[in-house]
């Protein structure tokens, strides 16, 4: 949790006309009603992968880094609350699986850098250890992009095919 | 049944940009919180699809509270999804019940989500947590049709995005609060690091915020900053604060102050406390 400044929620203030739900509106007046309110509204935290993590095709019995600062790397957006705090969990497979087969290829040396950290931090792959961040004082909303990259080794005599599995990037608030 | 957001998550939604075009997945749930009661036992939240594909989503519960890393960062800690669930008192999972839980989303498109709670009938007086966990993965495959002539190893990874809010179940009159129990702070150049032990009180958890003051020596205050927290049990945070350098060699006073003051948060949602404070004194250099 790092201040720069005098850092006061910068939490935008809407004026916004709302309908009044129907059972609400019925205690006032038949049929629906408009009224004026005032309401805080709070940046929903949106999580989107922007970029898959792209191997392409591995040579087999060599290994295949793809760095974070890679245009191949995975690529996520983060958008939520200026100046919010907020937890991300990664969890990235150590085996991908050829279908049904049981043959696997490991992946590792995962890593990820942020938007505002591009130095590398490795992870391990199947971790639930949190990581905290805070999202950059906007006007109008804090974004990290977060990218991730990791080494795939094909080994010798590794069956030809298909590889495939599923990473996950958990993202909330830390202040709830 | 997708319904259409309501107006104010709808001027958000363009605050957010425009969609994106990758077949990628990505997620995001209106409102942040939710609290749920005996009298109020139904809640609901909204799911969008902020991508320009359509999308699988998924919703389940999993405990996990809000407690500070080593660094004195605060984290989420969530019980392992491939885990039994935590057999603690205050876990609500297991009686929560999302429905639907399993819907696809076309780009743009967003469902409500009702949040059911069936606690125990024995349940005592208290607040009980849990997290609303929401999934988004992709529909398509991540690899394109193989040529049958093809003999190369290929790499499919999918991204699969979640976020995460936290739900409150809140029997009988509730309270809370919480303790300084320690405030110390070390400079370093043109930067304190101040660290505290904040232990919560009473039968809820703690939310609210901290308020940073650091005062020169005759008093004058020269930084100030606040942070929104969450306090479950204990957390140790850590924040940094920049002080200005021609004040760096003299004394210093940091005054933290806790309040309980959340207008980020629904009407209603937050359960008030005294505010509580303390000041610690940093010698000269």
């Amino acid at each position: 949790m790092n201040f720069r400044a005098c850092i006061i929620p910068s939490v935008a203030l809407f004026a916004t006309l709302v309908s009044l739900p129907q059972s609400r509106a019925r205690a006032q007046s038949s049929g629906s009603a408009t009224v004026a309110m005032t309401a805080q509204v709070v940046q929903p935290l949106t999580v989107s992968a922007s970029r898959p993590l792209d191997f392409g095709s591995v040579f087999v019995g060599n290994n295949k880094t793809i760095a974070p600062s890679a245009a191949t790397a995975g690529q996520v957006d983060i958008k939520g609350q200026s100046n919010a705090n907020i937890s991300v969990t990664l969890t990235m497979p150590t085996m991908l699986m050829l279908g049904n087969t049981g043959t696997g290829l490991t992946l590792n040396n995962w890593n990820y850098s942020t938007s505002l950290a591009p130095t590398p931090v490795s992870f391990p792959g199947q971790s639930s250890t949190p990581i905290a961040m805070t999202l950059p004082t906007s006007a109008s909303y804090g974004r990290i992009t977060l990218n991730i990259g990791a080494t795939a080794s094909a080994a010798a005599g590794q069956t030809p095919g298909d590889y495939t599995g599923s990473g996950q990037i958990t993202v909330t608030y830390t202040d709830l | 049944m997708p319904l259409r957001p309501p107006i104010a998550m709808t001027l958000t939604w363009y605050a957010l940009g425009t969609l994106a075009s990758a077949q990628l997945p990505g997620v995001a749930v209106d409102p942040h919180m939710v609290v749920l009661t005996p009298r109020n036992p139904n809640g609901r939240i909204v799911v969008f699809n902020p991508r320009a594909t359509a999308a699988e989503f998924t919703v389940h519960l999993r405990f996990g509270t809000v407690t500070t890393d080593t660094g004195g960062q605060a984290v989420v800690r969530m019980a392992d999804d491939t885990a039994p669930q935590p057999a603690i008192h205050e876990n609500a999972s297991a009686w929560i019940t999302p429905y639907p839980t399993k819907f696809i989303l076309n780009p743009g498109a967003s469902q409500v989500v009702r949040l059911t709670a069936t606690p125990p009938r024995t349940v005592a007086i208290g607040e009980y947590w849990s997290r609303v966990v929401v999934r988004a993965r992709e529909l398509v495959p991540p690899l394109s049709p193989r040529n049958i002539t093809d003999s190369s190893v290929r790499i499919g990874l999918s991204l699969e995005t979640s976020t995460v809010i936290p739900l409150f179940y809140r029997v009988g009159d509730l309270s809370t609060g919480v303790t300084i129990d320690s405030l110390s702070a070390t400079r370093d150049r043109d930067t304190l690091a101040i660290r505290a032990t904040l232990t919560r009180t009473g039968t809820a958890a703690y939310l609210g915020v901290a308020q940073l003051t650091v005062n020169d020596s005759i008093g004058r205050p020269i930084a100030t900053a606040s942070k929104r927290l969450a306090i479950y049990h204990t957390n140790h945070p850590r924040w940094t604060i920049a002080i200005p350098n021609s004040t760096r060699a003299q004394p210093h006073h940091v005054t933290l102050v806790l309040t309980t003051n959340r207008p980020d948060t629904p009407k209603g949602t937050i359960i008030r406390a005294s505010a509580v404070a303390r000041t610690q004194t940093i010698p000269s250099s």
